[in-house]
């Protein structure tokens, strides 16, 4: 021992670094959930699925309990007139809605296996519960509708067998039932499953303290020794930052090049062609009779790339992306672009003596300056549609300034903290920008103002819907509000307009959430599709086919 | 689960060495802690794909089995024969299924295609490659071999012949352990605080250079790799960096390995001696990998006559070993022309005399050589098609893409300030006199110093990053 002191006080430190990350984790865990991390298999596995199942079956006797009550009232509704007091529908709303809320808890529980782990919705038993709480809605909106009571009363029928059907797949806890309970969810749900290992560990390692106060101190060490902000961001001149992405989206091929295709093991290759994807949307509008019209925003490194590199000249910015190319084959196959890289273009050269950019330093989305000529760009377009003079209602809006102190993200990426900023001497703070706030606003017959309230959406009125991700959120719905390039277009189109957002997720789940609420379509002119450039790569979820044209999916089951 | 990751490092690893030692504490027998140290490699490897356990199991049965049927007193030799010979067609037929259908499927697709078919004639599974099936495939046939060729004794139960396969420290990413070397350690093997001292140094020390060194040269490689067009100083930039990153990371791999394997009372043989000090390709080879080098030479080219009948002979067996090493890394064509392309050269030098044609030039410039030979390699090695290899050639040769304003953008990245440090530190590093088995031999206080240090500040670091693959890991 005496000969290998260094090898011991190896050993020693190895076991304390490894011990003390572990234990101080699960003291942390125990105090904060009351529970250990490390110890969640073992639960999900063993404990979990066991009390699931108990509070599944209480769950069901409290059901069955209450189908007698509900029982009687669909009774008491089978001779009903005209005459019949409203209390009585009002109190045959309350049972049902109870009902309803009862199998609602139900689901709920049987659709969450553990902590990591949700069944799938193809499942039979996911499936059943569904048309449960299908047959159970359909009987709460008979009673809102005051149908008849034969109507009702089979309604009622159809709930009840649903009930039974659901209740089948879900044994009473026994021995035998437990322990297959306990090998399924071994097998599906927990230890010997992929994804809930992977999730498991994700969070495990999202969620140590002892990481998440290591890393910004980590990174201000690496800030203030090698000038690097991590991997999210990167430092341009005169403290101008660029989110990462936005920058590798330009260093790498076009997404249409074959080498997008075939890619090395660690990264992720283009599986769904954006073009195609985007005519396909196109053409699924067309069907419902309204048109498209993508907007693809530059990133701030395609509009100022000589912050980024000395070598490269203003007369580059913008013309260097391959969203350049992508565009001129989206025209090709028939989609209607907005240019906003020569739009961009042509502000940098005019201004460039102007101390007000297009995008603000340290955030990757636009200044008001770069809302103006988005708006004004997108307008022109929308102005030289044959049925744009046809458009009413007309709105009258007006423009008021108000100026916002705005952290940028890019900064807030970096990880570094807030207060290290002016001790590093970066300039990472709040940066103040003027925007101009869009207010709809009721005239007189000597034209002066009565009334003004801030632009909103109008999804009733409107002929022309935005769709789109963050750039159409700043200043939109983020501070001060209204003050957006959804507004600013509503200004200098003089007509009301509407919008879905999705952050981050303009390529697909945008779509998604039309395609949800595609009813709002109806009567529409136009849809503008915004998205930022590097989607055409990072889009979340990828760029797959929504359909807008299918019927609803059915809501209730019958059986 | 991988060496690098919070798991392994925090959970996995310390209770694994508490519970094994409290084993060992008790004075229980070889055989216990080899059942223990299988449950737990079965978890390690487990944790990627649980099932694939399964296929490992099955991998270690049939080599128990065929060792049993080979040791047989009074087994003839036909039957000693038949017995490898049906050990070999199943592991292999087993790893050629799960890593090589897919890419010999989409060959005979394209075969399809050429004579009017369509490109997807045939349906090709999609197959999940089980992660270091490369490995515990070579480590099962290793021991078949061994105990045929009477070089090894045959294990007197499964378990041990299942704990010698998937012992977690060199189960996915090696050095590839053969029977013969361990045989005595699974059986008796003694536990010492020196080496466990020795193997938490080579740990540590491992952990550093994945960390410190391999993430970032990759990070910066495959900005390179994947850029749309890099000039000819950014093709080089970034070939250094691959350069260092597959030494460092594969190396620190290994190194940890031979750590684990010393805290758990084995040792294990070194992979890497300085490969980048080679002065030729044959030497690179002698250096480099060394447990699959040896593998191959042993159990492959001597198994085809070596050099033992004549010299064509010898250069066909040479191309065949060096192809199939080439075709072990992966089932892709740019493996396999790497492979190819090693044997070019060492049959070059084979041609010459075991020399090169830069022999006479002082003896850094022969290192220079080499290395600028390897790096030509490593570009068919890491570009995802021979297309893309074949353009980066170009490309570093000053024939490729113009540059352009992406160049710049691209060239303002990769030159900053920490890839430039990195890179200087790596060049320093890589070409210092000492190997890293020399240095944790001799522990001195300020080296316990010094790896304090990089232990705490590479776990720091690791905290902070999102690149963190082994590249031998997809093998």
């Amino acid at each position: 021992m005496k000969h290998h002191r260094t090898e011991l006080a190896l050993t020693v430190l190895l076991f304390i670094i490894m011990m003390f990350v572990g234990i101080v984790q699960s003291i942390v865990d125990m105090r904060k959930n009351g529970s250990i991390q490390f110890l969640y298999p073992f639960a999900d596995t063993f404990t979990i699925p066991l009390q699931r199942a108990k509070v599944i079956d209480s769950l069901f006797n409290t059901l069955n309990a209450k189908l007698p009550a509900i029982k009687t009232t669909v009774d008491g509704l089978q001779k009903v007139d005209s005459t019949t007091p409203e209390q009585i529908w009002v109190d045959a709303e309350g049972v049902t809605e109870d009902g309803l809320a009862g199998v609602s808890d139900i689901r709920k529980n049987v659709f969450t296996v553990n902590r990591y782990r949700d069944i799938s919705p193809k499942s039979k038993e996911i499936l059943s519960i569904d048309s449960t709480v299908a047959a159970f809605n359909a009987l709460y909106v008979s009673v809102q509708n005051r149908d008849p009571g034969p109507r009702i009363a089979e309604r009622y029928t159809n709930a009840v067998a649903w009930v039974e059907k659901s209740h089948t797949k879900f044994p009473k806890p026994s021995f035998v039932s437990n322990t297959v309970l306990l090998v399924k969810n071994c097998t599906f749900y927990t230890i010997f499953n992929r994804d809930y290992l992977r999730k498991y560990e994700n969070e495990m390692k999202e969620s140590s303290v002892f990481a998440n106060s290591i890393r910004p101190i980590i990174q201000v060490l690496w800030y203030v020794c090698f000038q690097d902000l991590g991997d999210k961001a990167i430092q341009g001149a005169k403290n101008w930052l660029f989110y990462k992405p936005d920058m590798e989206y330009l260093v790498r091929p076009d997404v249409l090049d074959k080498r997008s295709f075939t890619v090395d093991p660690e990264d992720k290759p283009i599986k769904d062609n954006p073009i195609d994807s985007i005519v396909a949307f196109k053409d699924e509008l067309q069907k419902l009779g309204v048109e498209l019209m993508v907007m693809v925003v530059p990133g701030k490194p395609s509009v100022y790339p000589d912050k980024i590199s000395k070598k490269i000249s203003v007369d580059q910015a913008c013309m260097l992306s391959h969203s350049v190319k992508t565009m001129n084959e989206l025209n090709k196959r028939g989609v209607e672009t907005v240019d906003l890289f020569s739009a961009f273009l042509q502000e940098r050269k005019s201004g460039l003596d102007s101390t007000d950019e297009l995008y603000l330093s340290q955030d990757t989305h636009w200044k008001t300056r770069g809302v103006r000529v988005v708006a004004q760009t997108a307008a022109a377009l929308v102005k030289a549609k044959p049925w744009f003079g046809q458009v009413t209602p007309k709105a009258d809006f007006i423009l008021d300034s108000v100026f916002i102190d705005r952290i940028g993200d890019v900064g807030a990426m970096t990880k570094i903290p807030e207060h290290r900023f002016s001790a590093l001497q970066l300039s990472f703070g709040t940066e103040r920008t003027a925007c101009y706030q869009v207010y709809q606003v009721q005239r007189d017959a000597t034209g002066a103002v009565v009334s003004k309230r801030l632009f909103r959406d109008d999804y009733q009125q409107s002929k022309i819907i935005v769709i789109g991700d963050s750039f159409s959120r700043i200043y939109q719905t983020d501070t001060p509000g209204s003050a957006g390039w959804i507004s600013r277009l509503a200004y200098e189109l003089a007509v009301p307009i509407s919008s879905i957002i999705s952050d981050g997720g303009a390529s697909t789940l945008v779509r998604e959430k039309l395609a949800l609420k595609k009813e709002i379509l109806k009567g529409k002119k136009l849809v503008i599709w915004e998205f930022v450039e590097r989607d055409f790569r990072y889009g979340a979820e990828g760029w797959k086919d929504i359909k807008l044209s299918s019927k609803p999916g059915a809501t209730e089951g019958t059986l | 689960m991988v060496f690098s990751s919070h798991v392994f490092l925090f959970y996995f690893l310390p209770l694994t060495l508490i519970g094994y030692y409290i084993m060992v504490a008790m004075r229980l027998n070889r055989s216990w802690l080899n059942m223990f140290l299988t449950v737990v490699s079965y978890v390690f490897y487990g944790w990627f794909q649980p099932y694939f356990v399964l296929l490992m199991w099955f991998t270690s049965f049939i080599n128990y089995l065929a060792g049993k049927y080979i040791s047989e007193p009074g087994a003839s030799k036909r039957q000693r024969d038949t017995a490898l010979m049906l050990s070999m067609i199943i592991s292999l037929s087993m790893l050629g299924f799960f890593k090589y259908y897919m890419f010999f499927m989409g060959g005979v697709n394209r075969l399809a295609e050429l004579f009017g078919a369509g490109s997807s004639f045939f349906h090709v599974m999609q197959v999940t490659l089980p992660i270091g099936i490369s490995f515990y495939t070579f480590h099962a046939l290793s021991y078949t071999i061994d105990v045929y060729r009477g070089d090894a004794p045959p294990v007197k139960d499964l378990k041990t012949i299942t704990c010698f396969i998937s012992i977690f420290s060199q189960l996915v990413a090696g050095p590839i352990i053969r029977y013969n070397t361990v045989a005595d350690q699974l059986a008796n093997r003694k536990h010492s605080l020196a080496q466990f001292g020795s193997g938490v140094a080579l740990f540590m020390l491992g952990f550093a250079k994945k960390i410190l060194l391999a993430n970032t040269c990759g990070d910066l490689a495959s900005t390179v790799f994947r850029a749309d067009s890099p000039d000819t100083i950014a093709a080089w930039w970034g070939i250094i960096a691959y350069h260092f990153q597959i030494y460092f990371d594969f190396c620190a791999y290994s190194d940890m390995a031979v750590g684990l394997g010393r805290m758990i009372g084995f040792e294990f043989i070194k992979n890497f001696n300085g490969p980048y000090w080679s002065t030729s390709i044959s030497e690179f080879w002698t250096r480099w990998h060394i447990s699959l080098s040896s593998w191959i030479r042993d159990y492959l080219y001597v198994g085809l006559g070596g050099n033992r009948k004549g010299p064509r002979r010898t250069y066909i067996n040479l191309g065949i070993s060096m192809f199939l090493s080439g075709l072990w890394h992966g089932a892709q064509m740019t493996f396999v022309i790497w492979g190819t392309f090693q044997a070019a050269f060492m049959m070059w030098e084979r041609t010459l005399g075991r020399k090169t044609i830069y022999q006479k030039t002082p003896f850094i410039v022969q290192v220079i050589i080499t290395n600028v030979i390897v790096m030509f390699s490593w570009v068919v090695f890491r570009a995802p098609s021979f297309d893309q290899a074949v353009d980066y050639w170009r490309t570093m040769l000053g024939f490729g893409h113009v540059a352009t304003a992406t160049t710049d953008l691209l060239k303002a990245q990769i030159f900053s300030l920490k890839y430039v440090i990195q890179i200087a530190l790596c060049t320093i590093l890589v070409w210092q006199p000492i190997q890293a088995h020399a240095w944790v031999n001799k522990l001195t206080p300020a080296r316990f110093v010094l790896l304090a240090l990089l232990f705490v500040y590479a776990i720091s670091v690791m905290f902070t990053q999102s690149f963190n693959p082994f590249i031998y890991y997809q093998f």
